[in-house]
């Protein structure tokens, strides 16, 4: 069986602020040019980087062992036909648990149903504490078109280790 | 009222509201690190406009229309819901008889953008003037 080669776009290990989320996304709209990938791969995939980055900087664990635990692994990789995004983050078992359903569902919907769910989730959308509106999933689910894996490891009780796995094809078609 | 006008950021749109001279324009990237810090001042602009409607301001624009132009080139998703509140107002302003028309422009193949732009107009009832440039 061949390996499908993956290179690297893009990668950081370390704590997640709002100015490294701008150096990443910096660096990304650099290497989109210089990797000539298409226009609308490059904004479907900035959308994507965004709301991924923003929910791991948002969710991340704040009480305990904040060196170790508020670490974001991060990657951007593509092959000839997908880009590929790898977050992975600690995070409490209830947010992880609330994401993987929201990711199942939307895993289900074609692309007209993930535009039905955006306009009825808008409308009753209210902000949170955290300043998430609860529609960064959907954005990625719509921008993505692909079936979203995520995994979930146990760390210790209160926390987990979650990862993310988002794939976007080189050349996007119009409907799921 | 006294123009409400921002400069636009890496993370922030430039936002020019000026009743007097009818620009009303919201556009560039939209990812605020605190997006209630950034839209709420927006909104309460918005909300302050919308209570103050008068027949002489009908009367300014019976002729030539209120503008509201949206120009984004990215928003993410916590700004699409103040996006939409701001729509809501002006949808409400619209309902007071004031003839205003909202301009949604997206660059030339940015098709996404325009999708965006259909589903809030679906979502608040309201007809948009669809622009590519």
């Amino acid at each position: 069986m061949t390996q499908v080669q993956h290179k690297n776009i893009l990668s950081y290990s370390g704590n997640l602020s709002f100015e490294k989320i701008n150096e990443l996304l910096e660096l990304y709209n650099v290497e989109a040019i210089e990797l000539g990938i298409n226009p609308v791969t490059q904004k479907r995939l900035f959308s994507i980087l965004v709301e991924t980055l923003e929910n791991a900087y948002r969710h991340k664990v704040l009480s305990i062992d904040k060196e170790k635990y508020n670490k974001v692994d991060f990657s951007l990789t593509y092959t000839d036909t997908d880009i590929e995004v790898n977050i992975g983050n600690y995070t409490v078992p209830e947010n992880a648990e609330q994401v993987s359903v929201k990711l199942d569902m939307l895993n289900k919907l074609s692309v007209k149903g993930i535009s039905s769910l955006y306009k009825e989730s808008i409308a009753k959308a209210k902000i949170s504490a955290k300043g998430g509106a609860g529609l960064g999933l959907i954005e990625i689910a719509r921008n993505s078109r692909q079936i979203m894996k995520y995994n979930i490891t146990s760390v210790q009780s209160s926390i987990v280790y979650f990862e993310f796995n988002i794939i976007i094809s080189q050349n996007p078609k119009k409907e799921k | 009222m006294i123009p409400l006008i921002i400069d636009s950021t890496v993370s922030t749109p430039k936002i020019i509201f000026d009743l007097k001279n009818n620009i009303f324009e919201m556009s560039g990237c939209s990812r605020p690190e605190d997006v209630r810090d950034f839209y709420n001042p927006v909104l309460k602009w918005i909300t302050d406009l919308n209570s103050g409607i008068t027949e002489g301001v009908k009367k300014k624009f019976a002729q030539d229309p209120l503008v509201f132009l949206f120009r984004f080139d990215y928003f993410n998703s916590s700004s699409a819901k103040f996006i939409l509140d701001i729509l809501m107002i002006l949808n409400e302003i619209h309902k007071k008889d004031l003839n205003m028309i909202v301009k949604w422009q997206y660059a030339e193949s940015d098709e996404d953008m325009r999708e965006v732009g259909e589903e809030l107009e679906d979502v608040i009832d309201f007809m948009f003037t669809f622009e590519e440039i």
